[in-house]
């Protein structure tokens, strides 16, 4: 009797037991795949290797920003304000130092573009860059004016060449949902015009021989760009490398 | 004359040794500012990411190799509003470009990968 109690006790003893360990093992389980669940992961490496990084998402999927709780809340102003005097001796030295107070000429802007550098202080009024074969390349225009693009897109595949122009704030200008200039060819033959300002234009592409379109000769498109809007050039794809996209103006 | 032969026998030696020490020390060099800008670039690239993504409300892929994130951006005046962030792996696998209100910024990691590609995914 004894012993059998003894062994029923012993029982419950390695049942609980059993329970406590998995009690341990589910919630240690919990922990490690919880963060998995709200998180997301970055795939990074040199191929074939792989970095992967877990990055915990704080906000729930879905979810809606709160604006309006969001917005800069305004101090209110300070009853019975105890301002303190400015003391004389700083008006004296004021009046009697002037230029202490006074910011030198020299430190007047001369330039109206930010972080000019040398070579674009240095430009003058009028210039050409080019962007040739594939690439990309930006152009910030100095002061208003006149813009002339003038390019060739030459290929036997899959090419593109494209142009953007960005307002002084980042956004992209854009001619009826297109960019400024956009060009793309499937292959060296196929009829594939450019489109300029939203508008194909026909006569880009040239019928060379029977069903062998080439793009015509001297393109040239001008429009007029604004102090600090950016021009983007881009050309990508199977372009040759005697494509070219040339830039000139007096914006430059 | 074997004095002679000797001499520039050394000198010969001195100077294929100069050569080649210089020779891998150059390489070195290269290697270590390849790794440099590499590790500085992918820094960069994932600073930014990794803060698009905490702060993300939705991550969707638009293709194989880009992803728009929408995320809470803050303002100079520190006032929260929602971006779109597009984060996309050029064709070539070398470049990774992060494109908000149409502003593009590109890391281009040509130059350091040595002909290899980019391995660059983003999970949701």
């Amino acid at each position: 009797m004894i012993s059998q109690r003894y062994s029923t006790g012993k029982g419950l003893i390695l049942k609980s037991g059993h329970n406590a360990w998995i009690a341990l093992f589910l919630s240690v389980a919990v922990f490690i795949v919880l963060p998995e669940l709200f998180a997301a992961k970055i795939e990074f490496d040199i191929f074939p290797a792989t970095g992967t990084f877990n990055v915990e998402k704080l906000n729930p999927s879905g979810g809606v920003v709160d604006l309006e709780n969001s917005q800069q809340t305004s101090a209110s102003e300070v009853s019975n304000p105890n301002v303190t005097p400015v003391p004389d001796f700083i008006s004296r030295i004021a009046a009697e130092f002037p230029h202490i107070f006074a910011l030198p000429k020299s430190s007047q802007p001369v330039s109206s573009v930010p972080n000019a550098t040398i070579p674009e202080v240095m430009r003058p009024p009028f210039s050409e860059t080019a962007l040739e074969g594939k690439g990309e390349k930006e152009l910030v225009a100095l002061r208003d004016g006149g813009v002339t693009l003038k390019l060739l897109l030459s290929t036997y595949a899959e090419a593109s060449m494209e142009v953007h122009l960005y307002d002084t704030d980042g956004a992209e200008v854009w001619f009826k949902g297109s960019s400024l200039l956009s060009w793309h060819r499937l292959d060296a033959s196929t009829y594939a015009p450019l489109q300029f300002k939203g508008t194909v234009d026909a006569d880009s592409m040239q019928l060379a021989q029977t069903g062998d379109y080439s793009p015509a000769e001297d393109l040239s498109y001008s429009f007029d760009i604004k102090e600090g809007q950016k021009l983007v050039l881009k050309t990508y794809g199977n372009a040759e490398p005697r494509s070219f996209i040339k830039v000139s103006g007096s914006a430059f | 004359m074997v004095e002679i032969v000797i001499s520039l026998a050394l000198v010969c030696g001195a100077v294929i040794l100069w050569t080649y020490i210089l020779s891998v020390s150059r390489d070195k060099s290269n290697t270590l500012d390849n790794d440099q800008v590499f590790s500085s670039l992918r820094a960069s690239l994932l600073h930014n990411l990794k803060s698009d993504m905490r702060s993300s409300i939705a991550i969707k892929p638009l293709s194989e190799n880009s992803w728009e994130i929408e995320t809470v951006k803050l303002d100079d005046s520190a006032t929260p509003s929602v971006k779109k962030v597009i984060y996309e792996l050029a064709a070539d696998g070398k470049k990774v470009s992060m494109s908000v209100d149409g502003r593009v910024k590109t890391y281009d990691f040509s130059k350091v990968l040595d002909g290899k590609r980019l391995n660059f995914k983003i999970w949701p």
